[in-house]
């Protein structure tokens, strides 16, 4: 009995210590850096397999309307029966295989979310911690995609440039989740982050993200930046709704603002983009997530006329949607 | 909203508005949180800022009280300013009130801590 009890009095002495014990972090750092590469492998291994298989899913799908206009052709020829079956019961493993791959790197991500370190290292970034959020709320809001991950790596890449610049205001348009701002104020805590969207949910969203990661976010509700005060941001991103839709589509304010893009999918982006040069603090960066279809040369062109140099920072393509993240400066 | 989001708050996109800044400030809800004190980071923020427009937004909320109406030279050195500096910046929050437009009136609900700066189709310049 008293061995029993001073066994506990102990492991709780020193749970007590660890509390205080400053080798704790130490200890936490260590396994990180243990885990960490292989969860990013993992993370990264995910990634690849679900691309391949969402592209094995549209080829057996390709595949299937093909089968589908033979076996007209072939007036229901009966030998084809079973293999338009098979190639269905295959196209539903495929399915069933990818949403599993989904949630598995859903997990790394909230993984690596809780083990956040606000990094003073400055080569990587985390992904901040989202599942905070009810999945119902992304009937409103735009759900962080592979578009909103290419923002982050990029700005992962960019993470020495951008802290050459010493920034002090970051400013995200169109926040969303608020994710990728959030994920900025995680590498760079010593900034004070801004964001807007023009969809109040979003704004509620976006702060809570960031509180839950412990980023300090200024969110406003408000149209781009119209009414903030010129000269101001280090640096803005910018996520825009950039899917080609009919002009009547666009200039909504709740989830279809996230999306959609009227002509070329550029409109909003073309009114932001008249906006950048005032808005930016001298020596700022903006950078902007494009699609093909926008026409990147005539972004380009666009802030070259305004005195920008542009670059592409990264660029990937998703299922059959060829995205890229520019950045401009002067 | 924190008052550093209040000094680069303008209305000027209202039609007929020419400045419309500063913002008058009405508080009905204003919560302090304790935030770190970095001096060198406050220090970079201060030339970023209207400082007149600062004062009278913490004067407003009643927090104006041992802040300087103007920034000294060499006010980097002096921790006491920066410590005050930090606190109206950072640590005093709006969380419901109303923005108000010097020129035109145009009232701006801030709900939950978030300013709607949104405008009218017909309200634009």
């Amino acid at each position: 009995m008293d061995d029993t009890a001073s066994t506990t009095t102990s492991v709780e002495d020193n749970t007590g210590n660890l509390l205080d014990n400053p080798t704790r972090d130490t200890l936490a750092e260590g396994l990180l850096g243990l885990l960490k590469p292989t969860v990013d492998q993992l993370d990264e291994r995910v990634r690849a397999t679900r691309i391949s298989q969402l592209e094995l899913k549209q080829q057996i799908e390709s595949l299937n309307e093909e089968l589908q206009k033979v076996k007209e052709a072939l007036n229901n020829h009966p030998d084809l029966d079973p293999y338009v079956k098979k190639l269905i019961a295959c196209k539903h493993k495929v399915t069933v295989v990818l949403n599993v791959l989904q949630a598995s790197q859903n997990q790394n991500r909230a993984q690596a979310g809780l083990c956040l370190i606000r990094a003073a290292s400055t080569d990587t970034m985390e992904t901040p911690y989202q599942n905070h959020i009810d999945s119902k709320d992304f009937d409103h809001v735009y759900e962080p995609a592979e578009d909103s991950f290419l923002l982050i790596d990029a700005l992962e890449k960019d993470l020495e440039f951008l802290s050459s610049k010493k920034p002090i205001f970051c400013l995200e348009v169109g926040s969303g989740s608020g994710v990728v701002i959030t994920g900025l104020g995680m590498a760079f805590p010593q900034t004070i982050c801004f964001s807007t969207d023009i969809n109040l949910k979003a704004c509620v969203m976006s702060k809570s993200t960031a509180s839950h990661n412990r980023v300090a976010l200024e969110c406003v509700n408000m149209d781009l930046t119209s009414c903030f005060l010129d000269n101001k941001f280090d640096i803005i991103i910018f996520n825009p709704p950039y899917v080609v839709t009919e002009s009547s589509e666009c200039g909504g304010t709740d989830i279809t603002a996230s999306w959609a893009g009227g002509v070329k999918g550029r409109q909003v982006t073309d009114r932001l983009l008249n906006m950048i040069p005032k808005q930016l603090a001298e020596g700022g960066v903006f950078y902007l997530l494009l699609i093909k279809e926008n026409i990147p040369e005539e972004v380009a062109d666009i802030m070259m006329k305004h005195g920008f140099q542009s670059e592409t920072v990264i660029k990937r393509q998703v299922r059959n949607e060829h995205q890229l993240v520019m950045k401009f400066y002067r | 909203m924190k008052l550093i989001t209040h000094n680069m708050l303008t209305s000027k996109c209202l039609k007929g508005v020419l400045q419309g800044y500063p913002l008058a400030i009405n508080a009905t809800d204003v919560k302090v949180t304790e935030v770190d004190f970095n001096p060198e980071f406050v220090s970079r923020i201060i030339p970023k800022l209207d400082w007149n427009v600062l004062w009278g937004a913490a004067d407003s909320l009643g927090h104006s009280e041992g802040l300087p109406k103007t920034v000294e030279p060499k006010y980097e050195e002096d921790q006491e300013f920066l410590k005050k500096a930090h606190h109206v910046l950072l640590e005093v929050e709006i969380e419901e009130g109303t923005l108000t437009c010097p020129e035109s009136g145009r009232q701006f609900p801030i709900s939950k801590g978030i300013p709607n700066m949104l405008l009218t189709e017909a309200e634009v310049q």
